[in-house]
């Protein structure tokens, strides 16, 4: 047995004796009815609101690590998808990965909705359609040039839940905001691995995602989204 | 005890995340859309890798049963389509399978429920 644990048990065997010496001295007044003095219930008031105030200070500081903790692990996973991610009414998010980036969507599809019909009004010579699909939801038309073996794709839907669109590499993705009209679209360079660019634009207001992918230069991808017309059905 | 297992648990969560990022994937673009109109499934994807060759399957899934699958092959751009009847209530799920150049598609399927 430590010094320090015989020093506690004689401390408590103290405090029992005086206890017990005090129960003893106090007995005969327990039947009396006792007033005690406003300084003395001043001070015992002191001592019980500063006890409150332990007990609520401890469990704030319990509270704070539990909020600290979580926001720490949000942090983590937020900042692991995509520091940019668009949550704000969440009709469309995207999920950046390492070599990965995925956009998803969250909202309804409208019975009576049905797909624009848009085209590029421009590209470089030379181009024939080799591939194309159009749905409900997805217009899709992929173009190539025999000479140069060039593609240039373009594609948009309707972005509602059901719709998900991937861009995958073996290498990590790098992209950088562009413009078009009056959009902030984001660009995807191509890697080492592959030849294709991606430029990708959202509008919010039609619930349309565009995508443009090519192994044409930046210039060229820019100025085949900036000729993209409206055509009336 | 208590600090222990949420230091294992964010050890773990963290770790989880780093291996789920660095899976392997092919340099690809793969767009997927399954939409219900009535009570039919429609379904599509079109996937786009220049000068790779595409053999990708399209399928449609309940719960763990294959409903109907579409099946697509190209050069540089494959476009595939498919439908097929649903039932209410009933959770389904497109996913694309397949390689680009040889190498494993991996892309998440789309999970949605038909009300």
């Amino acid at each position: 047995m430590s010094a320090e644990s015989m020093t506690e048990k004689v401390f408590e065997q103290g405090v029992m004796i005086a206890h017990e010496r005090w129960m003893k001295a106090v007995e005969p007044y327990m039947e009396q009815d006792f007033a005690f003095s406003a300084g003395f219930e001043g001070k015992m008031r002191r001592l019980i609101r500063s006890q409150e105030l332990r007990r609520l200070a401890a469990q704030a500081v319990r509270a704070a690590a539990i909020v600290l903790f979580a926001l720490i692990t949000g942090v983590s996973v937020w900042l692991s998808f995509d520091v940019e991610a668009r949550a704000d009414m969440l009709m469309w998010v995207r999920d950046i990965y390492a070599n990965k980036i995925v956009y998803r969507f969250t909202n309804d599809k409208p019975e009576t909705d049905t797909l624009p019909l848009y085209e590029l009004s421009w590209m470089p010579e030379g181009f024939e359609c080799i591939d194309s699909m159009t749905n409900e939801v997805i217009y899709y038309k992929c173009f190539s040039n025999e000479e140069t073996g060039d593609i240039i794709a373009f594609e948009y839907a309707s972005f509602y839940d059901g719709i998900k669109l991937s861009l995958l590499d073996d290498v990590p993705i790098v992209s950088e905001k562009v413009t078009i009209g009056k959009f902030i679209g984001d660009y995807y360079l191509a890697s080492e691995t592959s030849d294709l660019n991606n430029l990708v634009w959202i509008d919010e207001d039609r619930n349309m995602i565009f995508v443009i992918s090519s192994t044409c230069d930046k210039n060229t991808i820019l100025m085949c989204a900036g000729s993209i017309e409206t055509i009336e059905r | 005890m208590k600090r222990f297992i949420a230091i294992l648990l964010a050890f773990v969560l963290m770790t989880a995340m780093s291996f789920s990022s660095l899976a392997a994937v092919n340099a690809a673009q793969v767009s997927m859309a399954l939409n219900f109109q009535g009570t039919t499934a429609m379904c599509s994807a079109t996937i786009l890798d220049p000068n790779k060759y595409i053999n990708a399957t399209l399928e449609l899934w309940w719960g763990t049963t294959l409903i109907d699958s579409w099946p697509g092959s190209g050069t540089t751009s494959v476009s595939i389509s498919g439908s097929h009847a649903v039932v209410h209530g009933r959770t389904y799920t497109l996913k694309v399978t397949g390689t680009i150049g040889g190498a494993s598609i991996n892309v998440d399927p789309i999970e949605k429920y038909f009300a």
